[in-house]
């Protein structure tokens, strides 16, 4: 099992949180032996998984990404440090604790020394959001509706409806201009297909 | 053959928890029709992406060129599914007869609970609230209609 040799925990000042709040807090640094770092990245990151049952799939987000810079990059062994944080609530998604899957909230704090396995700590918070503040709903939330009046009439009169009209449009089309459509058409096609011969009989032939 | 024009018009579709929202109906048909039932329901859902692993199975008795079964390898299967975490139900114009062009015309008041969950939506979990109209009427089919609507704490 792997072991640290430098300790870190976080705390927050307060365990709830409303958007728009400045957030409180430090990280407390203990390394048991020199350590070269740069700092600690502090993550803000919600996630929704389940509440009950195996296999769900979970969603999770990073809204916020800080470092603390640590003085001279360097810890040195033995000696405690303290580093105070402050960050604006988020705006969402609400904690939400449903009957499927539940909405927390995590901040995280993270040691940068260059090792991905590098000492890290956790604190949970809920958090509500303020009625006044623009609200988050997600990563996926589209806004689908512009309108606000719904018409609906049932597709198969729409469909009906438009076939009866091409139907009757047609058929008055074809009693009133029958003929000379039927003239038109068939001079076009001379036109552009047929030549006429010295003794003015027609006879088709391709275009060159 | 029937034709029939339904217009449902919302106040808004954007609300905070506790308010009110005014869904107006309008209904004509084109000709005398019985309405057995409308039906109107403020729903919100929790929708879910869950996965199964489908085992790797071993068809046998599948003889293939080499002389070997064949294998189809595991597999996972993903489905979405959806939990009810409130409904409120109202019914209309049950069994009414409705003659040609006389539309029927209602007004609903539908009221959000005060602790309502607000309209989440990530990939694999949603939180949706939406107006669902049912209708059902003599032969015609049961036409549904849903119209989403989303629920915020911030000012619409």
């Amino acid at each position: 099992m792997l072991r640290h040799t430098t300790h870190i925990t976080m705390q927050l000042e307060q365990s709830q949180y409303q958007s728009g709040d400045t957030m409180r807090g430090t990280v407390s640094l203990f390394a048991e032996k020199d350590v070269r770092a740069r700092g600690v990245q502090l993550k803000l990151r919600w996630r929704a998984s389940k509440t009950s049952g195996a296999s769900h799939h979970s969603d999770e987000g990073v809204v916020n990404k800080v470092v603390l810079e640590l003085p001279g990059h360097h810890l040195r062994a033995g000696f405690q440090r303290i580093l105070p944080f402050e960050l604006p609530a988020p705006n969402g998604p609400a904690s939400y604790q449903g009957s499927t899957f539940e909405v927390i909230w995590t901040l995280q704090a993270k040691l940068l020394t260059g090792n991905p396995l590098a000492a890290s700590a956790k604190a949970y918070f809920e958090l509500s959001p303020l009625p006044t503040h623009p609200y988050w709903h997600g990563p996926k939330f589209k806004r689908h509706h512009s309108r606000i009046n719904l018409v609906n009439i049932t597709a198969t009169s729409v469909v009906t409806l438009i076939s009866l009209l091409f139907v009757l449009f047609g058929l008055v089309f074809i009693e009133l201009f029958g003929d000379e459509l039927a003239g038109f058409l068939i001079s076009l096609f001379l036109r552009f297909w047929a030549v006429l011969d010295s003794t003015g009989n027609t006879a088709l032939c391709l275009p060159k | 053959m029937t034709f029939t024009t339904l217009i449902a018009r919302l106040s808004t579709h954007t609300v905070n928890p506790g308010d009110v929202l005014t869904c107006e109906l309008k209904f004509v048909s084109w000709r005398n029709l019985s309405v057995h039932r409308v039906r109107v329901d403020l729903h919100a859902i929790e929708r879910y992406t869950m996965s199964s692993r489908m085992p790797s199975t071993s068809i046998s008795s599948m003889p293939t060129a080499g002389g070997k079964g064949r294998v189809i390898p595991s597999r996972t299967k993903l489905t979405t599914k959806t939990q009810t975490v409130f409904v409120r139900t109202f019914r209309l114009w049950e069994d009414e007869k409705l003659k040609a062009f006389e539309p029927l015309t209602a007004a609903l008041e539908l009221k959000f609970p005060k602790d309502a969950p607000y309209t989440f939506a990530a990939t694999n979990n949603q939180l949706l609230w939406r107006v669902i109209i049912r209708f059902y009427a003599g032969a015609m089919p049961i036409w549904r209609k849903v119209i989403p609507i989303v629920v915020t704490p911030a000012d619409k």
